[in-house]
C-alpha cells in the first residue's frame, strides 16, 4: 500500500518506480534482511544491485545520470523498501540524503563530479555528526579540524555512524580551530579512503541490525581544502538543513514498518482460529486492528504533507518533525500490537513481528529523538 | 494528492473564521449556559450560505462538496461546538439525505427552504432501543389509502426542537430487516408529530436535541423519500459521508483547545518563566498540534476522495475515530494546561472538553468505527 493518499496522484513512470521498488524489497531485500537480523550483519552486499537498480542516485538529476525523482517519490519509495527491510530503507535514505547535502552546499566544478558518480557503491554515503558526548545536543561534538597547509588535519571520534562501515563518504561535522567557540563549526566531505581513518562496528543493536552502524575514529586525517561543504563557520546551519529531510526518510521508514506489522496482524487474525473462530471475529483483536490502520494512516497523511512542503520549496520544520514524532511512535505502538495479536508466536523470531517490534524501536530515538521533535514543534509553535 | 486548499477555497476559510470570531466566539458561551442558538444567528449564516451547503444552485444553495464543507465547519467548530452541530444535522444529514434520493418535486419543495434558512432540517434514525444496531429499528410506516401512518419514537434527534422538516426512516415491512425500512418526510405541525422536551445535556447544550413521538402521524403518500426498502441504505450513506463533517468539527474544537492553551501558556509564568517554556507543558501542547494536523490531514483526505467520487467510507470512518478521540484528549489536556482556570466557565476549554464528548458518540460511535475499519480489513 503506497505511502500517498491515493492512486492518482502518481503518474505512470512514479508508480511504475514504487511498483519496482516494492516487488524488488519483497523478493531479494526481505530474505537478506532476516539473515542480517539472525546474523548480526550488514546489508551493504546489497549495494551493487541497488546501484543497478537506480537506488542510490534517486533524487540525482538525470542530467547527471540519477533518478530525478521528486522528493515525495522519494519518501514514497523509502516506504515501500522499508515494508519489507527497516534496514535497507535507512542505508538508502541515508545515502540519498548525503547527495542532497552535496547538490545544496557543494560547488562547481566538484558537485557534478561528485553527483554523476553517486550512483557507483564505492561512493556510498553517511552521516557522522553524534559523538559519544553529543547526540541530541549536536553542539557539543568535539571532533576538531584545523587548517593547515593542503587541507584540514582531522582529529576526534564519531557514534552511531549509519553506512559507516562500507561507506567511501563520510559527510562529517567538525569544530574549526581559529573560529570562536561558538561559531566553528564546519562540515567536510572526508574520503574513507585516506589514512588515518578506523571503523568498527558497534555490535549487538536491538533491531535494524542489517543497518551498518559504525564508531568512526579521526587520527590526523588530512581532508583536501576542497572537501569544505558550504562556510566555515556555518556547519551547524548545514546539518540541521538536513534534517528536516532525514527526518522525514526516517518517518517513511516508520510507516513501512507499521505496514509490515498490519499486513501481519491482518493475516494472522484471519486464519488463526480458538474458541471456534477467526480471531478476528473478537472484538479486542479487531480492535486493535482498526487503531492500528487509522495510526498508519495519520502518519501516512503527516509524512505525505511533510514530503510535498519540500517539493514546494517550503522549509516546515514543524510538518517533518511531527510526520517523524508521530510515525515513529505510532509504528511503535502497531508493532507492539501486532505482537500481541500473534500471541506466543509473535515472541519468537521465525515470526516476522519479532522482529519488526525490535525495528520498530530505533525509530523514535534516531535521527531527532522524539523529545527534540517535540521540542521543535514546540518553538515553531511559539512563533504564532 | 495535495493537502493544501485552492484559493476559493481558502478565501471561503478566511471568510468563515472571521465570521465565527465575530459574531459567534462573543456569545457562545452564553449560548451554552441558556441551552439555545438565537434565531439571528441562523439567518445570518443563511445569508452566507451556510444553510445550503451541499444544496446544488439551482435550488438556493452553494452546491460545495464535502472539502469546502470541512472547511466551514472547522471554522465555527473551532468557537461553537453546538453551531457546528446544528449545522451538521442540517446540512450532511437531512439536506444531503433529501439531495442523494429525494424526487424532483420534493427536491424543488423542501432544498430552497433549507437553504435560505427558512426551514432548519433534522434527521430521524436512532430510537430509544436502538442507536449503533440502527436496522433494529421499530417505528412504523403503514401505507392507507394516500397516506403512510408512521408510529413510533425517535431519541436524540438534533434541530428537533427547531425543525420545519424532518427525515424520518421507519419500517414499511415488519420482519424486512433492513430491506423492511424506508425514509419518509415529515413537516412540522403534522397532526401525530409529537416534539419531546429538549434534552438537558452535557455538552452541545446551545443544539438543541429531542425526542420524537409518532402517534397515527398521517402523511402524503408523496413523502415517501426515495425507493421502497431502500430508506436504511440511503440512511447508512448519509451518514458515511456525514463523518467527514463530524471529523472537521472534531478538529475545529481541538484546534480551539490548542490555540486557548497556546495563549495561556505564554502569559502564564511559574518557577520564573511562561508555562510555555517547561517542558511538560509544551511537549503537552506539541501533541496537541500534531494531532491537530493529522486530523486535518484525515479530514481532507476523505473529503477530497470524496469529491472526486472516490471511495472514501474508510478514509471517513478512520477520519471520524481519530479527530473525535484526540478531540477529547486535545480538550482535556487545554484544561490542564489551564490549571485551576481550566475548571471554570471563565474560560471556554471546558466547553470545548463538554461538546468534544459528542463526537466520540454520535455519528457512529467510535465502537461501531472501529467495527467497520476491522471488518474491512479483515473481509472475515
Amino acid at each position: 500500500m503506497p505511502l500517498a493518499p491515493s492512486d492518482f496522484v502518481f503518474d505512470e513512470d512514479q508508480a511504475l518506480l514504487l511498483r519496482a521498488a516494492s516487488e524488488f524489497a519483497q523478493a531479494e531485500l526481505l530474505p537478506l534482511d532476516r539473515a542480517c537480523d539472525r546474523d548480526d550483519s550488514s546489508i551493504a552486499a546489497i549495494l551493487p544491485r541497488l546501484s543497478e537498480l537506480g537506488f542510490l542516485n534517486l533524487m540525482v538529476p538525470e542530467s547527471l545520470g540519477g533518478i530525478g525523482c521528486a522528493y515525495r517519490t522519494f519518501a514514497a519509495i523509502l516506504h515501500e523498501i522499508s515494508v519489507w527491510s527497516a534496514s535497507a530503507s535507512v542505508t538508502i535514505g541515508v545515502h540519498n540524503l548525503v547527495a542532497g547535502i552535496v547538490a545544496k552546499f557543494v560547488r562547481e566544478p566538484l558537485r557534478s563530479r561528485w553527483l554523476s558518480a553517486w550512483g557507483d557503491p564505492r561512493n556510498f554515503a553517511a552521516f557522522a555528526v553524534s559523538e559519544a558526548n553529543a547526540g541530541s545536543d549536536a553542539a557539543g561534538v568535539k571532533t576538531t579540524a584545523v587548517e593547515v597547509d593542503g587541507g584540514f588535519r582531522v582529529n576526534g571520534e564519531k557514534m552511531w555512524v549509519t553506512n559507516g562501515l562500507s561507506a567511501g563518504w563520510l559527510f562529517t561535522l567538525v569544530r574549526l580551530a581559529g573560529l570562536p567557540p561558538d561559531k566553528n563549526f564546519c562540515t567536510l566531505m572526508i574520503d574513507t579512503r585516506l589514512p588515518g581513518i578506523t571503523r568498527t562496528k558497534i555490535e549487538g543493536k536491538m533491531g535494524i541490525r542489517g543497518s551498518e552502524t559504525a564508531v568512526v575514529h579521526f587520527a590526523d586525517v588530512l581532508v583536501p581544502k576542497e572537501n569544505l561543504v558550504g562556510e566555515r563557520g556555518k556547519g551547524l546551519e548545514t546539518c540541521l538543513a538536513t534534517l528536516n529531510q532525514g527526518r522525514i526518510g526516517i518517518a517513511a521508514q516508520a510507516t513501512g514498518i507499521a505496514e509490515a506489522c498490519l499486513t501481519e496482524m491482518v493475516s494472522y487474525a484471519r486464519q488463526r482460529e480458538q474458541f471456534g473462530r477467526p480471531i478476528g471475529a473478537f472484538q479486542a483483536i479487531g480492535e486493535k486492528i482498526a487503531d492500528s490502520a487509522v495510526e498508519l494512516e495519520a502518519a501516512k497523511a503527516l509524512v505525505w504533507r511533510a514530503a510535498c512542503a519540500v517539493d514546494s520549496g517550503e522549509t516546515n520544520r514543524s510538518a517533518s518533525s511531527m510526520a517523524k514524532l508521530y510515525a515513529s511512535e505510532a509504528a511503535n505502538r502497531i508493532a507492539y500490537r501486532a505482537v500481541q495479536v500473534h500471541g506466543g508466536t509473535g515472541y519468537v523470531h521465525e515470526c516476522r513481528v519479532e522482529q519488526l517490534y525490535r525495528d520498530a524501536r530505533i525509530t523514535s530515538i534516531y535521527e531527532g529523538t522524539s523529545e527534540i521533535q517535540r521540542i521543535v514543534i514546540a518553538r515553531e509553535l511559539a512563533k504564532h | 494528492m495535495d493537502y493544501e486548499l485552492s484559493d476559493d477555497l481558502k478565501s471561503l476559510q478566511e471568510m468563515a473564521r472571521r465570521f465565527a470570531a465575530d459574531h459567534i466566539a462573543p456569545h457562545a458561551r452564553k449560548w451554552d449556559r441558556e441551552a439555545d442558538i438565537p434565531r439571528d444567528l441562523v439567518s445570518k449564516l443563511a445569508e452566507l450560505g451556510f444553510l445550503g451547503i451541499f444544496i446544488p444552485t439551482e435550488y438556493g444553495g452553494v452546491g460545495l462538496g464535502d472539502l469546502g464543507a470541512s472547511v466551514i465547519m472547522e471554522e465555527i467548530a473551532r468557537h461553537c461546538g453546538a453551531t457546528a452541530l446544528m449545522l451538521d444535522a442540517h446540512n450532511a444529514l437531512c439536506s444531503a439525505h433529501l439531495i442523494r434520493a429525494a424526487s424532483a418535486e420534493q427536491k424543488a419543495k423542501y432544498l430552497p427552504k433549507l437553504a435560505s434558512g427558512e426551514w432548519l432540517g433534522a434527521w430521524a434514525l436512532t430510537e430509544p432501543g436502538c442507536g449503533s444496531d440502527a436496522a433494529a429499528l421499530t417505528t412504523t410506516a403503514t401505507l392507507d389509502g394516500d397516506s403512510w401512518v408512521l408510529n413510533g419514537a425517535k431519541q436524540w434527534i438534533t434541530n428537533g426542537h427547531y425543525a420545519g422538516v424532518y427525515v424520518v426512516m421507519a419500517r414499511n415491512k415488519p420482519d424486512g430487516g433492513a430491506k423492511g425500512i424506508s425514509a419518509y418526510i415529515v413537516e412540522r405541525g403534522t397532526p401525530g408529530l409529537i416534539i419531546g422536551p429538549k434534552e438537558d445535556k452535557l455538552g452541545m447544550r446551545a443544539s438543541d436535541t429531542v425526542g420524537l413521538t409518532f402517534e397515527n402521524c398521517r402523511i402524503p403518500k408523496a413523502n415517501l423519500c426515495g425507493k421502497l426498502g431502500e430508506g436504511f441504505v440511503d440512511a447508512m450513506k448519509t451518514l458515511e459521508r456525514g463523518r467527514i463533517t463530524i471529523s472537521a468539527m472534531s478538529v475545529g474544537l481541538a484546534r480551539g483547545a490548542l490555540e486557548e492553551s497556546l495563549a495561556y501558556a505564554k502569559q502564564r509564568t511559574a518557577f520564573g518563566k511562561p508555562i510555555f517554556e517547561h517542558q511538560s507543558i509544551q511537549f503537552m501542547l506539541a501533541d496537541m498540534a500534531m494531532e491537530v494536523d493529522a486530523g486535518r490531514l484525515l479530514t481532507r483526505k476523505a473529503g477530497i476522495l470524496s469529491d472526486a467520487g472516490r471511495p472514501s467510507n474508510i478514509e471517513a470512518s478512520v477520519a471520524k475515530l481519530f479527530t473525535s478521540e484526540m478531540a477529547t484528549r486535545a480538550c482535556l489536556n487545554a484544561i490542564q494546561v489551564h490549571g485551576g482556570n481550566g475548571y471554570t466557565k471563565e474560560v471556554p476549554v471546558e466547553r470545548y472538553m463538554r461538546d468534544a464528548k459528542l463526537c466520540e458518540i454520535g455519528e457512529g460511535s467510535s465502537q461501531i468505527q472501529r467495527m467497520v475499519i476491522a471488518r474491512h480489513l479483515l473481509e472475515l
